[in-house]
């Protein structure tokens, strides 16, 4: 019976509906959409930092005023310095070094179709303990020669074969995603690297000067387990010559500073909206209350008691508060999910949104917040209403 | 009998010319190689601006039709913005990157741009329909 008479009320005033609808839906907007920014920008640096692997990184020591990891991961310019093949095993011979794997990062190339930059890492995939773990749909056994892996943001063809200077690279594997320019790169091994450049200086295009089995660019060091990270990376730079060795936590800590500005200036938008809608909402079911005083105290007259009164009152705030809700989670949805590729460039930031599960509960909590400051605002209007004395309001005006 | 302009015969319209003009001046697909040339997407959003083109003269005309004729309206267009979100990355390739422009921006709005069409198109055709029961 409330169910239907609030559903009546709502439909035989549309344009009342209307308004009151798109402030919930702002509300859920807001909260969903500032919940799903917030929640992609902290997963993607949970995956930058899971993806980076190594404790520590070591790079030539003339490459350091240049070298910046924010260029590596968020602007896709690493910046090309290398240094003997040899540093690697002094770097292994160290004390509490448990591992080591050394990367080459050639020139970026473009690809035949089109003007997309694709960054050349050439690696070792038998030391490797960054990249192949990483691995998320593979298309066939062991990274062997000839063979690639892909970036998330590479489109690999449907016959999994890639063209670089007219050499074709079979991709072994497609990499997950990390929201940083580490998914535009693909990465070979030695011998496939060696091809691609004879063939890019045979065709007279990019030369590069450099012979990947000869020179690397960075050491990747996997500290043993009770050794002190940071007293292993100061062993390094003191006793390894022409290196410097970074924590490599603390290179992506320009990255985490600006997404915790970032979160926090959204979450403060999110908090203004919040304080903006609820004020107008409270001022637009107070004026709602006014208009309606007569009709609630009709319904009294004809028996409603109060209870019943201010049950319609909330039910039909709460209807409105989910309507308008569903409506806003969704234009959230279809604004940030579409797009998390465009407000990843935009932000400059690694951006992954979080899977179906998590959003659903999102989606889940921002409707149940939306419906309960609709209950609880009503609530108060209606315990307001049902203070008047009927028999005044219902005089009011006819004097 | 004067004929009842409703909300859905204004957002259709609104929405058909917000795809042509978006997918020409807005979310366009990626610009020309440093060589001049254009890549396979540039012809993916010629195609979407001539679907666009096309979608707003049928969503104008049908306003035109008998409330009948109306349902063959909406078929066009729903037909019509399946077409529009298959021609990006489905029917003409795009770039390689997923953080190209095409890939980014340009194919993601005109799949939710139509997908809205679409729906708003199945709904007025639900709605003729119920009306025609009724009366």
């Amino acid at each position: 019976m409330i169910g239907r008479l609030c559903w009546k009320n709502l439909k035989g005033r549309p344009g009342r509906t209307a308004a009151m609808l798109l402030l919930a839906g702002f509300l859920s907007f807001s909260i969903f959409g500032g919940s799903l920014m917030i929640q992609s920008l902290q997963k993607g640096l949970g995956g930058l930092r899971a993806r980076l692997g190594a404790d520590v990184i070591v790079v030539p020591s003339s490459a350091r005023s240049q070298f910046n990891i924010d260029d590596i991961l968020m602007q896709g310019s690493p910046g090309y310095f290398y240094m003997s093949a040899d540093i690697e095993g002094k770097i292994a011979a160290r004390e509490g070094v448990e591992r080591v794997s050394s990367q080459v990062y050639l020139a970026s190339v473009t690809a035949s179709c089109c003007s997309a930059s694709v960054q050349l890492i050439g690696f070792d995939p038998e030391t490797d303990f960054t990249i192949q773990p990483w691995a998320e749909e593979t298309y066939g056994g062991a990274l062997g020669d000839g063979e690639l892996l892909a970036g998330s943001d590479v489109s690999v063809p449907v016959s999994g074969v890639m063209t670089f200077f007219g050499v074709d690279c079979h991709v072994a594997a497609k990499l997950s995603k990390t929201g940083s320019t580490l998914d535009s790169a693909v990465y070979a091994n030695r011998a496939t690297l060696q091809a691609l450049i004879a063939a890019s200086e045979e065709r007279g295009l990019n030369r590069y000067e450099v012979d990947p089995d000869r020179v690397i660019s960075t050491v990747l060091v996997k500290v043993a387990e009770g050794y002190d990270i940071e007293a292993v990376k100061n062993d390094i730079n003191i006793h390894v010559r022409k290196v410097t060795a970074a924590r490599a936590s603390n290179m992506i800590s320009g990255i985490a500073e600006n997404l915790e500005g970032i979160s926090r200036l959204i979450g403060l938008f999110v908090a203004v909206i919040w304080a903006l809608c609820l004020v107008i909402m409270m001022i637009a079911f107070t004026l709602l209350m006014q208009e309606r005083k007569k009709e609630f105290a009709v319904l009294r007259v004809m028996g409603a008691a109060r209870g019943r009164l201010a049950g319609l009152v909330t039910a039909e705030a709460v209807l409105l508060c989910l309507l308008g809700g569903c409506a806003g989670i969704a234009l959230a949805a279809l604004a940030v999910f579409p797009f998390s590729r465009a407000i990843e460039g935009a932000l400059g930031l690694p951006f992954v949104a979080p899977g179906g599960g998590r959003a659903l509960l999102l989606a889940l909590l921002s409707l149940a917040a939306c419906a309960a400051v609709g209950a609880l605002i009503s609530g108060l209007s209606a315990a307001r209403i049902s203070r008047l004395d009927t028999s005044l309001i219902l005089r009011e005006g006819n004097g | 009998m004067k004929r009842k302009i409703g909300a859905l015969d204004i957002l259709l319209p609104a929405l058909c010319l917000a795809l042509a003009l978006g997918v020409a001046f807005v979310f366009g697909p990626c610009g020309p190689k440093e060589d001049g040339g254009y890549m396979t997407c540039r012809w993916a959003g010629r195609a979407v601006l001539g679907l666009g083109i096309a979608m707003t003269a049928l969503a104008l005309i049908r306003l035109l039709l008998p409330r009948r004729a109306r349902l063959g309206a909406d078929a066009g267009l729903i037909a019509c913005a399946g077409a529009a979100i298959a021609m990006p990355g489905t029917l003409i390739h795009l770039c390689m990157m997923e953080s190209m422009r095409c890939r980014a921006v340009t194919r993601p709005a005109v799949t939710v741009l139509c997908a809205v069409i679409a729906a708003a198109a199945l709904l007025d055709a639900a709605l003729q329909i119920r009306r025609e029961r009724q009366s």
